[in-house]
């Protein structure tokens, strides 16, 4: 009770810290610039954001925090909207709520699509706000015990894991996080002050910034592949939007999909890889088993778009969860997340709680006005996010081309962050037509330094006994962890499953 | 496990020389970097590992190109030439006129080679489109959030062509070794 009535205290200081008139302006300036970009076909969030970081760098820390949740709460949800509006989605998690929700639309019934949406991810939202609350502060004490092995092990199972979750090939995927992590240790090295793999480019002492791989892969390369097919196969739902009132029927045939939708997807949130998509594939193929009549889904069944829906923005959420206690981050997202903090002076990890709690808990509470935020702006300007989805291809790539471009050079104010997304930009289209996931190289490109530190330093205590990742118990454990799920993933039965996961469940 | 075959159509041949060569890249370059040992890693440490790792997964990767039929999905597809050639050279005069010539200039080339890749646009289209654009850029990018661009040239003509030919020459020289 004691427990419970310290995360409750915390939340109304956070809500002290977020709700101001000018923060409330950040949080709905960020889901404003979030949906907007979120909606446009063709970008994910991990681009989305990538794009909109720029504009949060001159802003105070708290403000930046919450007009970035704004942002990736926007990006997620714009995402669903063009799901169930347009038949292509911009976003692999979005792949299963296209399967009813466009169905829905098809048959007239658009609003009452996005409305149960809305209604499941605000629900889903306010949950994990709470669970966030809940289990942050002991997970970030048990954190605080984490010496630099446990931390190294870590990392090797998050990485395991996201590879496992990818899509595609286990290895390929292993071979992107190995060269996202090459990536990543590109610059100066901090120890010996060495310039590594810079190839005699003084721009590149620095590193290479987040933001122009996230850009050149899940931007640039994006496009490329984008403008192989021509213009005119995008089915785009142009009538009047309407029903936008959720149905009382809807709300109870849905309510039991959103709560398990809700509870699974912040399961799969917390573990690194590709949460929100995991999440919503196992909750469309757990609705369609346990449904007494399943031959609605994929014609458009209202279950099937509460439940993912409800499950990817859990998913989204509960993400936070290992990015602000270890200050690891799980997903291409949180690592973009975590990149913007730290330009803000913030190093997440179990100390920002303690050292900064202001900062801590007015995020939180400023995830939860970001969602509510969401819900509120959303519908009404439905008719908006439908103008947008009508613009062609050939006028949108161009924009979202230029604003790549201005967003680098603001990074440094300098004309070299352009020219290396250029260059990523062929890398990474190269990738995609080898059938190789940018996903896990951007995670080994953000751990890559991390993980250098940390096997330097739990060697140097270990006086370079390599055992000492075996002996220490939570260490082992995640090394165990990350065997077992490399394990399991060979098995052939397990294997099917997956791939079965990834084939949409047609 | 099928037949040994080369097959230049399996993207996973690609893929793992791809892996090979960046990983014996790595290995390459690094092999100027003190090691060190494992209780005191020097800078070279984790980079080889890495690269000996990436190589070895690369000689898999490919290794299985040889013994099974790629499926559907693993099948190589056509490049998109154009685009891909468009895209980053729109990019590349982007970033190196905009410092010397400003944002007017600038987007009018990365609008013009990024739209040149697709067949159906229309004339005037394009040009409200950079109407637009140029709009954003400078009200929204240079005055509103301070990038340092500015519309035109900032001095005069002349010295723009001279700043923007010492900017690039300097490349370009390396490049040809002249």
């Amino acid at each position: 009770m004691e427990f419970l009535g310290e995360v409750f205290g915390n939340l109304i200081m956070g809500f002290g810290v977020a709700v101001s008139l000018e923060n409330l302006i950040y949080a709905f300036i960020g889901c404003l610039l979030g949906t907007l970009v979120g909606v446009l076909p063709g970008i994910g969030p991990v681009a989305a954001i990538a794009l909109l970081l720029p504009t949060t760098f001159a802003l105070p820390p708290v403000g930046a925090l919450i007009m970035l949740a704004g942002i990736y709460y926007g990006a997620q949800y714009g995402g669903s909207t063009t799901a169930i509006l347009v038949n292509l989605p911009g976003e692999s998690s979005s792949v299963v709520t296209c399967l009813d929700g466009h169905a829905m639309a098809k048959n007239g019934r658009a609003g009452h699509a996005l409305a149960i949406a809305a209604i499941g991810s605000f629900f889903a939202g306010t949950v994990c706000t709470l669970i966030i609350a809940v289990a942050a502060p002991p997970l970030a004490e048990m954190a605080l015990k984490f010496g630099a092995p446990e931390y190294f092990s870590l990392m090797v199972f998050g990485l395991i894991a996201s590879a496992v979750l990818a899509r595609g090939s286990l290895i390929k995927a292993l071979g992107m996080i190995l060269v996202g992590l090459l990536l990543g240790i590109v610059g100066t090295d901090v120890n010996s002050g060495m310039s590594r793999f810079t190839f005699g480019m003084p721009g590149l002492s620095d590193g290479i910034g987040f933001v122009v791989i996230a850009m050149a892969f899940f931007g640039l390369g994006e496009i490329i592949k984008n403008l192989e097919t021509p213009d005119d196969q995008r089915q785009v739902f142009t009538d009047k939007v309407s029903g936008l009132m959720p149905r009382w029927e809807d709300i109870r045939m849905s309510a039991g999909a959103i709560v398990r939708g809700t509870f699974l997807g912040a399961f799969f949130g917390t573990l690194p890889g590709t949460g929100p998509v995991v999440a919503a594939f196992s909750t469309y193929a757990m609705e369609k088993k346990i449904a007494k009549d399943s031959s609605q889904f994929g014609r458009g069944d209202i279950r099937g778009v509460a439940g993912p829906e409800s499950a990817n923005n859990a998913a989204a959420q509960t993400a936070f969860i290992p990015t602000l206690t270890l200050g690891i981050p799980g997903s291409g997202t949180m690592a973009l997340m975590l990149g913007a903090m730290m330009i803000q002076g913030i190093a997440p990890g179990p100390q920002v709680m303690t050292s900064r709690p202001d900062l801590f808990w007015g995020l939180i509470a400023s995830m939860w006005i970001g969602n509510l935020m969401l819900v509120i702006l959303n519908l009404p300007l439905i008719g908006i996010w439908v103008q947008l989805l009508k613009v062609p291809y050939r006028l949108l790539f161009p924009a979202i081309l230029m604003f790549m471009c201005i967003g680098t050079y603001s990074l440094n104010n300098s004309i070299q962050d352009p020219l290396l997304m250029g260059f990523f930009g062929v890398v990474g289209y190269a990738f995609m037509k080898f059938g190789c996931e940018p996903a896990p190289m951007l995670l080994g490109f953000i751990l890559g330094p991390l993980m250098e530190e940390n096997l330097r330093r739990a060697l140097l205590i270990s006086r370079g006994d390599p055992t000492v990742f075996f002996t220490r118990p939570i260490s082992l454990t995640f090394l165990v962890l990350a065997a077992g799920a490399l394990l399991v993933i060979v098995l052939p039965a397990v294997r099917k499953k997956r791939d079965e996961a990834f084939q949409g469940d047609e | 496990m099928g037949t040994f075959k080369f097959r230049s159509y399996h993207q996973d041949f690609w893929a793992g020389l791809m892996f090979l060569g960046l990983g014996l890249l790595a290995v390459y370059v690094a092999r100027d970097y003190p090691i060190g040992r494992a209780m005191r890693m020097g800078p070279g440490y984790f980079p080889t590992y890495l690269g000996m790792l990436l190589t070895f997964i690369g000689a898999i990767v490919a290794g299985r190109s040889f013994f099974t039929e790629p499926t559907d999905e693993e099948r190589t597809t056509r490049w998109a030439m154009v685009p891909l050639t468009l895209m980053p050279l729109s990019v590349i005069l982007f970033a190196v006129v905009v410092d010397n010539f400003g944002l007017v200039l600038a987007v009018a080339l990365l609008i013009g080679f990024a739209s040149a890749s697709v067949k159906n646009f229309k004339p005037i289209e394009l040009i409200v489109m950079y109407g637009v654009l140029v709009a954003t850029a400078i009200l929204v990018f240079q005055k509103g959030l301070g990038v340092p661009f500015h519309a035109f040239w900032e001095e005069s003509f002349g010295k723009a062509v001279s700043d923007f030919w010492s900017t690039i020459s300097t490349p370009l020289r390396l490049m040809f070794g002249s």
